[in-house]
């Protein structure tokens, strides 16, 4: 528990105690895992979100899991410094030193410079509730015991002159997390109350985690003015230092174990640089990384793991369900699931089955021009058919009941129409992540969606393109009118243009752009053709027999069923590899070069749709090879929807 | 040596000497001189310090400022390294000691080793009397390799002196060549080695002009160091070293004015005082220095009598090509000083070499005791910009350069001293003429210089080519020709009164299927300044687009401007039978006098927009209709249909071999991730072709030779002749514009200045199949040019003289006063005529014949 409460005297006293063979690493790494591993305390150790980063103590030891969104500039700090009495001590893991640095003597003053690289990490953008849910629950449950413990525990170093503060509040806090904790198993229990909007709900725990917060003086008079820093972050961001070698990418979904920092006074640094015009340039970069902690609080990484559970499955089922899973349970599962999705498509089963295949699809491998693995989807409300006439008046209503300003449902407040919220609410409940993006007008022409680097903060702007491998993208175009495209709206459509056809997003720095990979299986919701025609892979006129779900019922239906085994399926079917056996190649090549000796209409692309759509169809049934007999299942899926696209004609 | 040096030193002396700056004070002025190298800090030589005023230097100001600040003993080291804090005030402004005054160096190192123990570089047991020798000796013998030239430096300095220049740059290589020591010295300990290198510098020159060393100053700036970094890879050890990275410049401050002088005066009693900016602070001195005075606080600061520096900071961004994938590019600041402020704009590639600094922050401004975290930045010696903004512009600025040089070279007579003077700014000085931006450095340049002449002098380069376009589409050999003619382009030539076009534009008509779009989808890859678009609601001007629903499918339709966008590109327009009349119109403009007027508000703005138009359409109907002639399939303007060079007909004709290869390649991509196409080996990949096209572009203008101009006009009458023995035009002048173009297009493939005959004779290849595809008289079999530009073949019109003839016959014959029904009157002809009659060509025939038969409700009847 000390070190939970106190990491950074477990680090000196290893740091003193190390030999001259141990390196950089005196043991931390080592000790802190086994921390963590420990089925005893390792769930002890508090995590770190928007809710708990106000009531958690300085200084203690935290579990944050988010995705880089940028990587700033290495810093140098003091790393090492030499004590007037000829010690020397450390200062990793750590923003203040808790004694003044010496100055230069005879024994003391020297320093020693090392480097650190900050994250900045952000939560998981779109996750779904049903895999962030546990976690606040498991944050507010170990924030109990953790404050209580702090509140408990004396002070030292340099939190000694905090603890009072500190302790008066764990009481406080740590009656607030026993109330909290309480309403956790509830939560666990009935995992998605109110998931149809995990931001919405997300905020307003905001709004409520807010009220004990405000009795911190320190930043309480800075972040008003402050507020400027750091506002274009996502609530519950953080600033994390990794002093190791690890390998991070940007995009990646990590879990940081380490020392969680408060420094008050970095809100008047940041006022301060305000007022200091040109020179400030100088120091930019380096305010860039040290936003008021108030909103960004900072994290020293002590481990880093790579998103272990990125698919979202607890780490249990994922364990239990990747290996093996057993053919009778995929059947059901698929079938489970095809009848979820049919359900909210308003038993369209033909799009049921293509959308599935979008939830096993991930980027296999890329080649110069492509990404193999994934189609873009385009499911499309045909004009005059009944659907759209559902849509019309569903947005119509929609738009009403905003206009009324009261009751709006969640879908209509994010923009999206009846049926664009019903999917999104279906695919949250089965990815671990989707994005719903309303395609409107004023939309896109509001703010560029590609991720760029704002010259005055210097840091990256995330923008909605800025996804976690494997997240699910749902472009709602169903609210489109007529209207004119700014340039940024060109770009913004040009940009979802690349992410469909390549998987790749521009990032804009400044003066050049980099391409990063990115995985996102996208679908999109249209009336008539999209107007992202170029990017679509397949196009599906929708073709329900029964009412469309609207995001309500969807919500209803999650709840009462027990989705769990279909996620487990899901995420086995996605992380599965893939392979073509020898016989099977010549099968194929015999079939694609005949169907183009029939159908003339075949062409290239057609082969390429089909090689996927047979790859994800193999995946679906759970086959890691591609067999005639799925080959087959997908000519038959293909020709029922050629005979739908034909139909109008 | 005798001869250039003589003329410099005439040069020089009638060039005025550096004259102080006019409002500072006597002091001030000549302790600017000293402040000038902005990578000076402090060097501690204590010895010197006691050397100093017993040789009587002037000065007082300065040596108050030294015993301001004693050296803490304890702060030197008698080994090298291990110093890590606060060695380095943060700001340059910490001066260059006056200990090498150069008068008092001894320019022989046996002197100089007598006192070799005395001085040594603070923190180190490096002497500074060895740095002076050993540098001397550099700049005194070093003669570049291989040659048996002048010596180098000495010449360089002379020359300096003579444009009255400050900066003297040194290149690492050479200093690395002739003493590695040095070398090492100059990279380990640049604060401290570099002012010593000024000092000699100075006392060097002042030995040659026999002056005052404080009259010679001249900056050293190290440059071209054995190891340039990427900003990434810059690590706490590099702190204090004299480091060369490479970046691009992503902002830069306004010049701030850096104080590093004072002047204090006492308001009591005149009394002055100078204080020096000591790591960046002024300290003001509490007390009169008069000793009858001794007022306290009464001192105040006389700004101009003050000394100032200019100063600008500004930020590197990694180049793009040393960005890991999945990364974000790091910056780094820099201060730049004096003459290297403004030299280098946003956007810029350069590459730095300075001496890299950490400097404390406090995170708190009320805190002092909170400086864990360290800010750093680049203190710039030198900078060298080294590139153009893409590869297209760069190699066209660099053949532009080198054509004026060569213009220049007769103007400036051949002599000897030009040429030689011209070799070593060449090598010596930043490179000046290459000032504009750039994105390569100079290598990586050269690199792919002869990565394309390679490529162009392979023999096959054509079929390579070929086959690296589009590579997953097999056959339409000769379309893909024809699309990499118009990708290289032909040259566009000024007139006096006019300019032709050297663009070339090209139609592909064909089915549905047959990779019209994957072809227009890859050149809009491949091409400069590419831009797709569907005819389909494609206006031709306009940055913004704009959404509408299509009346008819209910569709949402962006439509935007392309034309204006792709200035210097090539513009593939898909649909091209889709787009609107109005758009179409537009061109006309475009296509032939690469210009679009633009009228908003009263005022026509002509725009240029040089663009190859690429265009793909679809036969009337979607499906070719081989009983209809190509321009009646097509059914485009005649007048917009001649200005395509090239226009294709791609009938798709299955061939199951090449279905199979595309089937084999694809289930290989999606089996096990390599695609097999199965001609691999002679692909070039992507982006050199794009970069090979680019450089081509750029740098290739083929001009045509006596024999191939003649060649050429022999195929052109060869063409016109062919038509003219069967009474048919076969073609026309715009056809030998093409040719030309085409033919020109062909020798930049091999990067050709020379239009060779098999140039030509592939140029009129490539013109006939387009022709035999595109102009088959579906009736005669021929080549008929009329076809495209007039829409009515020679044949044709022969016909329909007949059938009016015929017609008319009939009329008079059987239609009574009744009249005849069109029906009736169809099966009659057909009757008679050998060729089937469309009901069409009898309207039209009927319309001639307007004043004599009349229609109407379906009834023709002879008007009386």
């Amino acid at each position: 528990m000390e070190a939970i409460t106190q990491p950074l005297q477990l680090v000196r006293s290893l740091y003193a105690a190390r030999s001259e063979a141990d390196g950089e690493d005196y043991g931390v790494t080592a000790r802190f895992s086994a921390l963590v591993t420990d089925p005893e305390l390792g769930p002890q150790v508090p995590m770190l979100t928007e809710e708990t980063a106000e009531l958690l103590p300085n200084q203690c030891l935290v579990r944050y899991r988010g995705l880089v969104q940028d990587m700033l500039n290495p810093e140098y700090y003091v790393g090492e410094f030499r004590r007037p009495d000829g010690t020397w001590a450390t200062a990793k893991y750590a923003d203040q030193l808790d004694e003044a640095l010496p100055e230069a003597g005879p024994n003391g003053g020297a320093t020693r410079i090392a480097e650190r690289r900050p994250l900045l990490l952000v939560p998981v953008p779109g996750e779904s509730s049903w895999v962030a849910a546990p976690r606040a629950a498991a944050a507010r449950a170990s924030l109990a015991a953790v404050v209580a413990a702090a509140g408990g525990a004396s002070g030292g170093g340099a939190a000694a002159a905090k603890r009072p503060r500190d302790g008066g509040e764990g009481g406080e806090g740590g009656e607030g997390a026993m109330s909290v904790s309480m309403m956790a198993s509830d939560v666990t229990g009935q995992t998605t109350a109110d998931d149809g909007d995990s931001a919405g709900s997300r905020a307003r725990l905001a709004a409520g985690g807010a009220a004990p917060a405000s009795g911190q003086p320190g930043e309480g008079g800075g972040s008003s003015s402050a507020s400027g820093a750091g506002a274009d972050l996502p609530p519950g961001c953080c600033m994390a230092y990794v002093y190791g070698e690890e390998e991070v990418k940007l995009n990646d979904v990590v879990e940081v174990v380490g020392v969680v920092s408060r420094v008050p006074e970095l809100a008047a640094a940041h006022m301060a640089a305000c007022g200091a015009g040109q020179e400030s340039m100088l120091v930019d970069d380096v305010l860039a990384a040290h936003l008021p902690t108030s909103r960004v609080p900072r994290l020293h990484a002590i481990l880093l793991r790579k998103g272990s559970d990125a698919d979202g499955v607890t780490a249990a089922a994922a364990t239990a369900a990747v290996p093996g899973l057993a053919p009778a349970t995929v059947r059901e599962a698929r079938a489970r699931a095809l009848g979820f999705l049919s359900q909210v498509l308003g038993g369209d089963d033909v799009a049921a089955e293509y959308l599935l295949l979008q939830l096993v699809a991930r980027v296999h491998h890329r080649t110069a021009e492509a990404a193999v693995g994934l189609l873009a989807l385009n499911l499309v409300a045909e004009p005059k058919s009944q659907v759209a006439a559902a849509l019309a008046t569903a947005a119509a209503a929609a738009k009403a009941a905003a206009g009324a300003g009261a009751g709006a449902a969640p879908a209509a407040a994010a923009g999206l129409s009846g049926l664009g919220g019903a999917l999104a609410a279906a695919l949250a409940a089965l990815a671990p992540r989707c994005v719903a993006l309303p395609l409107s007008i004023p939309g896109l022409n509001a703010s560029p969606w590609w991720p760029r680097r704002q010259p005055a903060t210097q840091r990256l702007a995330g923008g909605p393109l800025q996804l976690a491998a494997g997240t699910q993208l749902l472009l709602d175009e169903t609210v489109m009118a007529s209207g004119t495209l700014s340039e940024v709206g060109l770009r913004n459509l040009g940009a979802l243009q690349a992410l469909m056809t390549r998987q790749r997003v521009a990032y804009d720095f400044e003066f050049f752009t980099l391409e990063q990979p990115a995985d996102a299986p996208t679908t999109v919701l249209s009336l008539g053709r999209s107007l992202l025609k170029d990017g679509v892979a397949v196009t599906l006129p929708l073709r329900p027999t029964a009412p469309l779900a609207d995001a309500e019922a969807v919500a209803a239906a999650v709840q009462g069923a027990d989705l769990a085994p279909l996620r487990a399926y899901l995420a086995a079917a996605r992380a599965a590899d893939f392979s073509i056996a020898a016989d099977m190649e010549a099968f194929l090549q015999k079939e694609l070069a005949g169907a183009r000796q029939k159908d003339r209409e075949v062409t290239e692309v057609t082969f390429h749709t089909w090689m996927n759509l047979a790859r994800l169809m193999a995946l679906s049934h759970g086959e890691a090879a591609l067999t005639r007999e799925r080959w087959a299942a997908m000519q038959a899926l293909e020709s029922r929807r050629q005979q739908r696209l034909a139909k109008p004609a | 040596m005798s001869d250039s040096s003589a003329q410099h030193g005439a040069g020089q002396a009638a060039s005025p000497a550096p004259s102080p700056a006019p409002s500072a004070a006597g002091t001030a002025s000549r302790s600017q001189q000293q402040q000038q190298t902005p990578g000076a800090s402090v060097m501690q030589t204590p010895g010197s310090l006691a050397l100093n005023p017993s040789q009587g230097m002037p000065g007082t100001g300065m040596r108050g400022v030294h015993s301001s600040q004693p050296t803490p003993a304890t702060l030197r080291r008698p080994d090298l390294g291990h110093y890590v804090g606060f060695r380095m005030p943060h700001t340059s402004a910490g001066r260059r000691s006056s200990l090498a005054p150069s008068d008092s160096v001894p320019l022989s190192s046996n002197e100089m080793d007598a006192d070799a123990d005395q001085t040594f570089i603070w923190g180190t047991n490096l002497s500074v009397s060895r740095v002076q020798a050993r540098f001397n000796a550099f700049i005194r013998t070093f003669k570049e390799h291989g040659t048996d030239d002048d010596y180098k430096y000495m010449q360089l300095l002379q020359e300096t002196r003579a444009r009255n220049e400050i900066s003297f740059n040194i290149d690492g290589g050479h200093m690395y060549e002739f003493d590695r020591t040095l070398y090492n010295w100059a990279v380990t300990y640049p604060a401290e080695t570099v002012p010593i290198f000024d000092g000699q510098l100075a006392a060097i020159a002042a030995e040659l002009e026999g002056r005052d060393p404080e009259e010679c100053q001249i900056q050293s700036r190290i440059y071209n160091l054995r190891e340039t970094k990427v900003i990434r890879d810059l690590n706490p050890a590099d702190i204090n070293k004299l480091i060369s990275v490479s970046g691009m410049v992503t902002r830069t401050s306004g010049v701030i004015p850096d104080q590093s002088l004072a002047l204090f005066c006492c308001t009591q009693c005149g009394a002055e005082e100078v204080s020096w900016n000591d790591r960046g602070k002024v300290n003001e001195p509490s007390k009169c220095p008069n000793a009858a005075c001794q007022a306290k606080f009464s001192m105040q600061m006389v700004y101009n009598r003050s000394c100032f520096l200019d100063k600008q900071l500004m930020k590197m961004q990694e180049n793009p090509n040393e960005i890991p994938e999945g990364e974000t590019p790091h910056t780094v600041s820099m201060f730049a000083r004096q003459d290297l402020v403004d030299l280098a704009k946003p956007g810029d590639r350069i590459t730095v070499t300075g001496v890299y600094r950490a400097m404390g922050v406090r995170t708190n401004p009320r805190l002092r005791e909170l400086k864990s975290v360290y800010k750093t930045y680049v203190d710039v010696v030198h900078i060298q910009k080294d590139e153009a903004s893409n590869l297209f512009s760069m190699f066209a600025a660099e053949e532009s350069q080198t054509q004026a040089t060569e213009l220049e070279q007769p103007n400036q007579g051949p002599s000897q001293d030009t040429q030689r003077r011209n070799r070593a700014v060449g090598h010596t000085q930043e490179d000046g003429a290459m000032l504009h931006t750039s994105n390569m450095t100079r290598e990586e340049m050269e690199v792919k210089r002869q990565v394309f002449k390679e490529l162009a002098s392979d023999p096959n380069i054509y079929d390579r080519l070929v086959a690296s376009i589009a590579p997953s589409i097999w056959q339409l050999e000769d379309v893909k020709k024809g699309v990499l003619c118009q990708l290289f382009g032909g040259v566009s030539k000024k007139l006096p009164c006019s300019k032709t076009r050297g663009e070339i534009n090209v139609l592909l008509v064909g089915d549905p299927g047959v990779s019209k779009s994957q072809l227009l989808s890859y050149v809009h890859k491949l091409a400069p300044r590419g831009i797709y678009t569907s005819g389909k609601g494609s206006s031709a001007v306009g940055l913004t687009a704009y959404v509408t629903k299509d009346p008819e499918t209910k569709e949402m339709v962006l439509e935007s401007g392309a034309l204006v966008l792709s200035d210097r590109g090539i513009c593939c327009i898909d649909e091209f039978d889709k787009m609107s009349d109005a758009a179409r119109s537009m061109l006309h403009e475009v296509m032939e006098q690469q210009t679009i007027s633009v009228a908003k508000a009263g005022i026509i703005a002509t725009l240029n927009a040089r663009t190859s138009v690429l265009a793909s359409a679809n036969p009337v109907g979607s499906r070719y209709n081989p009983q209809l002639s190509v321009v009646e399939n097509i059914q485009l303007p005649p007048s917009l249909m001649s200005r395509f060079d090239l226009i294709y007909l791609l009938l798709d004709k299955a061939n199951e071999a090449t279905d199979r290869k595309l089937a084999r390649h694809l289930v290989s991509l999606y089996g096990n991730g390599v695609g097999r196409l199965g001609n691999e080996a002679d692909i070039i990949p992507m982006e050199t072709l794009r970069d090979f096209i680019a450089y081509s572009r750029a740098t290739c203008f083929p001009t045509l030779q006596p024999e191939s101009a003649l060649a050429l006009t022999q195929a052109y009458v060869e063409m016109r002749s062919m038509g003219m023995s069967r009474k048919i035009v076969s073609a026309t002048p715009r056809q030998l514009e093409s040719l030309i173009r085409l033919a020109e297009a062909q020798a930049r493939m091999r990067l050709s200045e020379i239009v060779t005959l098999d140039d030509v004779a592939e140029a009129v290849r490539l013109m006939k199949v387009a022709m035999q595809q595109s102009s088959i008289d579906p009736r005669t079999g021929q080549i008929d040019m009329d076809l495209i530009q007039t829409g009515v073949s020679a044949s044709d019109r022969t016909m329909k003289a007949q059938l009016v003839g015929e017609l008319r016959n009939m009329l008079e014959l059987k239609a009574g006063p009744t009249g005849m029904r069109i029906s009736d009157l169809l099966a009659g002809m057909n009757e008679q005529s050998s060729v089937r009659i469309s009901e069409r060509d009898l309207r039209v025939a009927l319309v001639e014949l307007e004043e004599f038969a009349r229609v109407q409700h379906g009834v023709v009847t002879v008007r009386a």
